[in-house]
């Protein structure tokens, strides 16, 4: 049976009770389901040419045994056998293929399969996000068969494409612009005529990237602003009700001498955000639309795995969608310091509020990942709510683990993939570090700490600016996302800071080690930059040579 | 009674009618008392203005209150209704809105102001009830309203944007508008005398009812009571002839010509005969309506609940649930399973041939939901909880794959003893409430049948089976041997009887911990082999048998050689010292070689007898010169007189290696024999130790002469391999069958009191006794012989070392008898010179060869 026919035949708090009911799980009872279904995964697994290549003729028998046999893998493990698209050696086979940018890997793309039972629980898990999505309390959404969804997200074949089919799937709202129109047409063709068709129709829900959704909403104000001259032109194809709603903002802005705003002309029952950098645009986005986004979490190998409530206090895991395992910050570091370490990990009822951990995912259903390090890192921000009357663990998401650097949830750049625009831009870089940061009106980008090659400053051109450029151009190069992010959010996403030749060894040579290549603690750069400011630096001899 | 009477009258009789009904339901909710409150006003009501029309005693005016009374109670009670309902936890104005209607109530008793009493007027011989409102009236109306107002408000908020809740609240909403729309228009002139409030107050009520019953609050069938079919056909009997009984006097009297005593009896009959017509078609009707599958299904659980307690055996009762399931609901398909352990198994289906193999483990959602509720669920339904999101892809698979659509808990004091599973209806409708509430009260009482028996045939059982291996018992075993026979008639049947071989050494070797748990595998092993073709069962201590029908000679042997090579596979996986587990199998088949049950025992038994005879860890069919074989070999001697060569032999053989060990032997055995009897063992004891003691160092064949031989002290690696000569003694004693006895003696001479010997490191009594009589008398031996790479020790320093390895090497209680003997001069000493040894020797073997 679809949700729409489900709405109509269920109750509000029989549709809460399945779609919503694992937030009232006890502990417990979460991990019997995951316990579960991890039983289920680790004897297709394993049973597979895909885990026996992991697992080289080992076969786990319980859940203990399966987390001490199996490593904890990362893409390179399932390249071989998912690259060339090898269904026979699965768990299960695939009904589609997702795939997303592989960066700094040995493919540009990175491949995932999707199994029937994995998008059921995708669905599931999707209409529990919508539910959540519109409610203001327990057991009250809003969710009409007659809605419209202004959607911000890439198409098919990327993950997020395959979100409206699976609303399709299950209830008739109408996606602006209408999801076959949207595949032929640009990100901002595909905006420009969802706003219209909005205007027209309303939208209820909208749902993209955090960053995007805030791009997109400025472009709705200066849309605005720009249609002030051909108004009653624009307004020919906008509905009565509309147009109504329309000129009453338009009073009441004038009124509090202010622009029009997004929340001045659509009630959002419904604001999705998904992607890294979201608390970097999330209060921005209340105050353009008077409601505050919520967070899901999605990726392409794990599918939908959590979103949060009703209360945005953080993010609750779907007890059926992957077996969620947890790295440790502590082990993070000691990975991080020794890549050969092998971290220990905790289960999902093992975590303490406050820990910051990085996932480990096994995606249930025949999926072809197992132990998964997806890259990302959350906090447990607490156990147990009281708003929502449950005793499990929610989390935050921070970001990217430390090796790499997300930019806005478009990019995701690596110390290899840095490596090859240095490489290519054949610049005269001795030395780097690169971390994230951001701007005060809280942006994120990326800032490299460069030193140049001493030898090579009186024969080459390194000012800032060529650095800048030389560097972005080979971004783009590489990186189709990195180029996206300038041409749809119009953010340079790069700054770059030099230092003074030596100051990378003087700080080897005070602190007994090399400075981290990829996100270093605040206080590291200052100690870079300490060196950097300190005056014996860089002297060889009389001059400082690169001047 | 004016024309418009009857209104009254209807819908008196049609609260009392709900009233009635309600009163036999459960009161398990508040709504359902509240719903009575509210009829018990609108009786009040009707009755009122029906007895106020009537002019019955005691007056008008008396029951003009009576009405007014009920009115304005009303919109106060359905308020109060709606509350309960909606389940609103809060009070809402209850007691407020309870006290302005009380209050207007009072104030138009004293006043007759709101609703003032009606002049009765005689128009056209019919007497006609006037009202004349003031303006006051309206205070009573905008209360109304406002009080229904409210109502609707709530209602709106419970069911805004929830389609479900707002249907479930249609009625009252509906009900709420009749009531107000009924006393508005009742106020107009055109109206003006036709009871039009009361008319809508019968609307309402019914509106009210359905939202209850569309709320699930009480069954329909409670409405079609025999007394209410009753009921309702003398209401409209009545009603009937209200229309025509004059029309049909004057008919009677004035044109048939008929008397009026004669047509009021004619009158009364065919009144009598309208109600008894009215009757059968009302009750007719309800049944083909709603009676007829809940009275067939109640007849049938009626029948099965007397059925089922005569019945004791776990599959009859199923059976029999599969057939009254069959019969009342119509499932195609039924599965039944029963927990065992920590598995729910399927022990029935409705079909012989369906689907068998799954088992739900207790982890199984469908389980865990069951532990915590009690009631049947559809599949559908089931797929919407939140425990349904841990099943497996398979098991959603094998549940399509079956077309299951309902599932019912076994449940018996708070045990879920099992589930059953049941498939779509043969005429593919839905299952229905009624189906399910069925299938719960027989599922419940089929539950405290199913626990009664399952405990019978777990008694049953555990009668019919032996408690260490859970193979049939001995008893059980030759009740199935006789009736196998006989239901064998002129095919195959055979008997495999299994005897361990050694059993008693392996119990002395290990213990009898490891020998119950050896005999376990081994039931386990022919379990498993002969699975549902056979019967498996421990005759005796060490002792097996198989029934196998249908089996011919070779395929008892094909099978008993399996057996025989699994069991042999436990020692490779054990990894023993010493003993291994080999089985002897006798095997006689019928109708080939026995004519009876007793003589096919009888011949499997002669056939591991004689396998016993001829080395053991054999197989063997039973015939005629195998039983004379047999026969033959009980007329020898057992024990050590029929190895004695053998035994003279080997000695003699190591002696040609090592010229110590024959003489030393037989020192042993004297010294053993004498301490043995001092020790106060019985004569069979004391014969095994002398037997040990000449056996004991037997194993050193397999030791190198230069080991044996070497004066200088051993290496380790060379001590190692000497150590080795204990093992291989056992080994070799092992293919002496009558000879195995002396194995534990043997096999334990070097083991130390205090735990620190070999090969075994046991301790104290742990080392069987016979053991550590020949450590004391291969120790004295040893340090008054004359050794290659020693001289002999005085008796008197072999003592004191005797007195100082007491409780250390020694068995204390042995040493100090052995020593006792020693001192007393009741043991001579044995050992002689190098120079007598070697002459000894010398003839000895010269004997032996010559021999």
């Amino acid at each position: 049976m679809r949700f729409q026919e489900k709405l109509r035949k269920y109750s509000k708090k029989e549709l809460w009770d399945e779609y919503c009911g694992f937030l009232t799980l006890k502990p417990e009872e979460f991990m019997r389901i995951q316990r579960r279904l991890l039983q289920e995964q680790m004897e297709l697994w394993s049973s597979s040419a895909l885990g026996q290549s992991i697992l080289k003729g080992k076969y786990p028998r319980t859940i203990e045994e399966f987390r001490q046999i199996v490593p904890l893998t990362t893409y390179d493990d399932y390249a071989p056998l998912l690259l060339s698209r090898q269904s026979k050696s699965l768990p299960a086979d695939p009904v589609l293929w997702i795939q997303t940018t592989w960066e700094g890997g040995v493919h540009p793309l990175k491949v995932a399969p999707y199994t029937k039972g994995m998008l059921d629980t995708f669905k599931h898990n999707v209409i529990t996000c919508l539910m959540l999505a519109t409610s203001r309390q327990k057991e009250d959404f809003d969710i009409n068969v007659t809605d419209h969804m202004l959607y911000a997200l890439a198409p098919l074949p990327y993950a997020t494409g395959l979100l409206p089919l699976l609303f399709a799937d299950e209830i008739d709202i109408e996606f602006l612009p209408p999801v076959k129109e949207a595949m032929d047409m640009s990100f901002k063709e595909r905006n420009i005529q969802g706003f219209k068709l909005g205007m027209k129709k309303g939208i209820e829900y909208f749902f993209g990237l955090g960053s995007v959704l805030y791009y997109v909403s400025q472009g709705l104000t200066s849309m605005q602003e720009g249609e002030r001259k051909g108004l009653l032109g624009k307004l020919r194809s906008v509905s009565p009700t509309t147009m109504g709603r329309y000129l009453v903002a338009k009073r009441k802005c004038r009124k509090e001498h202010r622009p029009l705003l997004p929340k001045d002309l659509f009630q959002l029952k419904c604001f999705m955000c998904a992607g890294t950098d979201n608390r970097c645009y999330k209060d921005d986005l209340e105050k353009l639309w008077g409601i505050r986004p919520m967070e899901i979490f999605a990726g392409t190998e794990p599918t939908c795995i959590g979103c949060e409530t009703w209360s945005r206090e953080g993010v609750y895991f779907f007890p059926d969608a992957c077996f969620y395992e947890f790295i440790p910050e502590r082990e993070m570091e000691k990975n991080m310091a020794d890549p050969t370490y092998q971290p220990s990990t905790v289960l999902w009822d093992e975590v303490v509020a406050g820990g910051v951990y990085e996932i480990v995912l096994t995606v249930f259903k025949g999926g072809a990942f197992a132990r998964y390090r997806v890259g990302d890192v959350f906090r447990c921000i607490g156990i147990g709510s009281k708003t929502e009357g449950n005793e499990i663990p929610r989390f935050q998401y921070i970001d990217r683990v430390p090796q790499v650097i997300d930019i806005a949830g478009f990019t995701r750049i690596t110390e290899n993939s840095i490596n090859q625009a240095i490489k290519l831009s054949r610049l005269p870089i001795e030395n780097w570090t690169a971390k994230k940061e951001f701007t005060p009106q809280n942006r994120p980008y990326m800032h490299l700490y460069v030193e140049m090659e001493r030898t090579m400053l009186t024969t080459s051109a390194v000012s800032l600016q060529v650095l800048q450029e030389q560097l972005g151009v080979y971004f783009k190069y590489m990186d189709q996302d990195y180029q996206d992010l300038k041409k749809i959010l119009g953010i340079d996403p790069l700054k770059i800071t030099l230092v003074k030749c030596g100051t990378f060894a003087a700080y080897r040579k005070k602190f007994g080690a090399d400075i981290r290549k990829m996100n270093p603690e605040s206080c590291e750069i200052n100690d870079l930059l300490e060196c950097h400011s300190h005056e014996g630096i860089g002297r060889r001899g009389q001059i400082y040579e690169w001047v | 009674m004016s024309g418009y009477s009857w209104i009254s009258v209807i819908s008196l009789f049609c609260y009392l009618f709900l009233f009635m009904t309600f009163l036999a339901v459960k009161k398990e909710q508040k709504v359902i008392y509240t719903f009575m409150a509210l009829l018990v006003v609108l009786i009040l009501w009707s009755g009122g203005s029906f007895a106020m029309r009537t002019q019955l005693w005691p007056s008008v005016n008396f029951w003009h209150y009576v009405s007014v009374c009920g009115i304005m109670l009303l919109p106060v009670m359905f308020y109060h209704f709606t509350l309960d309902f909606l389940e609103e936890k809060r009070g809402h104005g209850r007691v407020i809105w309870l006290l302005v209607f009380v209050g207007m109530l009072v104030f138009n008793q004293f006043t007759n102001l709101l609703i003032p009493t009606p002049q009765v007027v005689a128009q056209n011989g019919h007497l006609e009830f006037i009202y004349e409102y003031g303006w006051q009236v309206y205070i009573v109306f905008a209360m109304a309203i406002l009080c229904m107002g409210q109502m609707i408000f709530l209602i709106y908020r419970h069911s805004k944007g929830d389609p479900v809740v707002f249907h479930q609240l249609l009625p009252i909403i509906l009900g709420v508008v009749a009531l107000i729309a009924g006393h508005a228009l009742a106020t107009l002139p055109v109206f003006l005398g036709f009871p039009l409030d009361i008319l809508s107050g019968v609307i309402n009520a019914c509106l009210l009812f359905y939202a209850l019953y569309q709320k699930r609050l009480f069954q329909m069938t409670m409405l079609i009571s025999r007394p209410n079919c009753f009921i309702m056909a003398l209401i409209a009997g009545v009603v009937i002839s209200y229309r025509f009984v004059l029309p049909l006097q004057a008919f009677l009297t004035q044109k048939v010509g008929l008397q009026h005593t004669h047509a009021m009896i004619l009158m009364a009959m065919a009144l009598m005969m309208v109600i008894g017509l009215l009757y059968l078609l009302i009750a007719s009707f309800f049944n083909t309506l709603f009676v007829r599958s809940g009275q067939q299904q109640s007849e049938l659980m009626a029948a099965f609940s007397q059925e089922i307690t005569r019945l004791l055996l776990v599959g009859d009762i199923l059976q029999k649930l599969s057939d009254v399931i069959q019969e009342a609901v119509g499932s195609q398909r039924i599965f039944v399973l029963i927990r065992s352990g920590e598995m729910y198994k399927i022990v029935y289906t409705a079909s012989p041939l369906e689907e068998k193999n799954f088992t739900f483990s207790q982890d199984h959602p469908l389980v865990t939901y069951f532990k915590e509720h009690t009631g049947c669920i559809l599949y559908r339904e089931f797929a919407r909880t939140t425990v349904y999101r841990g099943m497996w892809e398979s098991e959603k698979q094998l549940f399509a794959a079956l077309e299951l659509e309902c599932f019912c808990p076994l449940v018996c004091e708070n045990e879920l003893l099992g589930l059953m599973l049941l498939s779509k209806k043969k005429n593919h409708v839905a299952y229905h409430v009624g189906d399910l509430n069925f299938l719960q009260s027989i599922s419940t009482i089929c539950a405290i049948a199913l626990k009664n028996s399952c405990l019978y045939e777990k008694a049953l059982d555990e009668a019919r089976r032996d408690e260490l291996t859970g193979l049939i018992s001995r008893k059980y075993f030759y009740e199935l041997l006789d009736q196998e026979f006989d239901k064998a008639g002129n095919s195959a049947l055979s008997l495999c009887v299994l005897n361990i071989d050694d059993f008693k050494l392996y119990n002395q070797l290990y213990g009898t911990n490891e020998g119950d748990l050896a005999l376990k595998r081994v039931g386990e092993i022919l379990a498993a082999s002969v699975g549902e073709n056979g019967y498996a069962s421990r005759i005796n201590g060490k002792e097996f048998a198989l029934i196998l029908p249908g089996y011919d000679t070779y395929s008892a042997k094909m099978l008993s050689e399996n057996i025989a090579r699994q069991i042999g596979d436990i020692n490779s996986r054990e990894n023993r010292i010493g003993s291994r587990l080999t089985v002897s199998i006798g095997i006689c088949a019928a109708p080939y070689m026995a004519s009876n049950a007793r003589e096919l025992l009888k011949n499997a038994d002669a056939a591991v007898y004689s396998v016993k005879r001829s080395g053991k860890n054999g197989i063997l069919m039973y015939s005629e010169e195998s039983y004379g074989q047999a026969m033959e070999r009980t007329r020898h001697q057992s024990g050590y007189n029929e190895h004695a060569s053998t035994i003279y032999a080997l000695t003699a053989a190591i002696d040609t290696k090592d010229h110590y060990t024959f003489q030393h032997s037989q020192n042993v055995a004297y010294y053993a024999v004498e301490l043995a009897k001092a020790a106060g063992l019985d004569a069979s004891l004391v014969e095994i130790a002398k037997e040990a003691a000449l056996l004991h160092d037997i194993g050193k064949i397999g030791v190198r002469e230069d080991i044996l031989n070497k004066t200088g002290s051993l290496t380790p690696e060379e001590y190692e391999i000497m150590k080795s000569h204990v093992d291989n003694a056992a080994n070799i004693i092992r293919y002496l069958p009558s000879l195995d006895y002396v194995i534990p003696g043997v096999l334990s001479h070097h083991e130390r009191y205090d735990g620190r010997g070999y090969p075994r490191k046991l301790a104290g009594e742990e080392i069987p006794v016979i053991g550590r009589i020949l450590c004391v008398a291969d120790a004295f031996d040893a340090m008054t012989s004359f050794r290659a790479y020693k001289k002999p020790v005085p008796v008197e320093r072999a003592v004191e070392i005797l007195k100082e390895e007491s409780g250390q090497q020694f068995d204390p209680n042995l040493a100090g008898i052995f020593i006792q003997l020693v001192e007393d001069g009741k043991i001579e000493l044995q050992a002689k010179t190098a120079a007598e040894i070697f002459s000894n020797n010398q003839t000895n073997s010269e004997g032996v060869y010559t021999a």
